[in-house]
């Protein structure tokens, strides 16, 4: 069976004004390791926030990387994090609780072959709200060029410890972020 | 300024069972692809395999991650001729199969292309799964197949263009 396109009407333009692309950013080259948006005007728009990522690091080492989120710049011990992942034959179970970050996903490494990016979706629920500890999930995995032993794929979720809307999303990565890394920000209206 | 997105580009309730589907001639207007399945299959059970393309070479790795109802799953393949979307919520003839599958950059040249799927079935379990095409080619067409099956007369496929 062959799925004719624009059968929504004209393709594009039937889209409900509900999930907004805000911001992306695609690194020129490998001097950072952080990106940051700055979400301070957003509150009144949206209700949720959606960062979509294509990653790879300067590690010399195959495998995957970290993925590290933390709001407004607060790097206290106000975060708490879990993570279910799967790779190299096992399931595990992980979590950190009054951390400085959480744990938003995996990317790739300069050490595995060419052209391989880890991927994460990660989602901020009720990012402004002031009566909310902040809840975040995630879908991430890296499928590297040794998938038998080193390829994995994960959930998460975290949680900031603040009754703060969230005016700036923060990431930051193990090691120097490569040319062509990816992040995107996506606006939820509720 | 915000730009609207979570566009639909094409969507289909079959009309009768379907062995497979080809989306094609896809917009490379978008950064990301997203991929809605719900449905069930004529006979037996399946998977959903997908092919970018047209490629049926060894060109396709994934891992998973299962919940089965009374233990975790993993499984894994390296340089396989399809990539597989499902494992424990695979597809029966009872109970439909929710499954979404991201398809990052996908109009990129510079980069393989990486999966993230997620696949419901309250019958038969969860599974999320993280698959790579190695091709730096940007994808035009999406075959989907379902094993020794066909999807199922009332399932819904559709596919969604994600700005960036």
């Amino acid at each position: 069976m062959l799925i004719p396109f624009g059968v929504f009407s004209a393709a594009g333009s039937s889209v409900a004004n509900s999930y907004e692309l805000i911001s992306t950013t695609i690194l020129p080259n490998s001097s950072s390791t952080s990106v940051t948006f700055d979400v301070s005007s957003l509150a009144s728009t949206y209700k949720h926030l959606q960062v979509r990522v294509t990653m790879r690091d300067t590690s010399t080492s195959a495998g995957s990387s970290g993925l590290w989120f933390w709001a407004n710049s607060d790097v206290g011990y106000n975060y708490s994090w879990h993570r279910l992942k799967a790779g190299n034959g096992t399931v595990v179970s992980e979590n950190q609780t009054t951390i400085t970050r959480i744990l938003a996903g995996v990317g790739g490494r300069n050490g595995d072959s060419s052209n391989i990016f880890g991927t994460t979706v990660f989602d901020i629920l009720d990012f402004a709200s002031t009566t909310k500890y902040k809840t975040t999930r995630g879908l991430s995995g890296n499928v590297s060029s040794t998938t038998s032993t080193l390829a994995e794929v994960e959930l998460t979720s975290g949680s900031w410890q603040s009754l703060s809307a969230i005016t700036a999303v923060n990431f930051v990565s193990d090691n120097y972020l490569v040319t062509g890394t990816r992040f995107s920000l996506y606006g939820i209206k509720g | 300024m915000p730009t609207p997105t979570y566009t639909p580009l094409a969507t289909t309730t079959l009309g009768s069972n379907a062995a497979s589907i080809t989306l094609s001639s896809i917009s490379q207007s978008y950064r990301d692809l997203i991929l809605v399945i719900n449905g069930s299959v004529n006979t037996g059970a399946a998977n959903i395999v997908v092919k970018f393309n047209g490629d049926s070479g060894s060109n396709y790795n994934r891992v998973t991650m299962s919940g089965t109802g009374s233990s975790f799953a993993t499984a894994s393949g390296a340089n396989i001729s399809e990539l597989q979307v499902t494992e424990y919520g695979y597809l029966d003839t009872t109970y439909s199969t929710v499954n979404v599958t991201q398809i990052m950059d996908y109009s990129a040249t510079d980069k393989h292309k990486a999966v993230l799927a997620r696949a419901n079935n309250a019958a038969n379990g969860v599974t999320a799964v993280a698959g790579r095409w190695a091709s730096t080619s940007a994808i035009t067409s999406i075959v989907l197949t379902f094993q020794s099956s066909s999807l199922a007369t009332g399932s819904t496929v559709s596919l969604y263009g994600i700005a960036s």
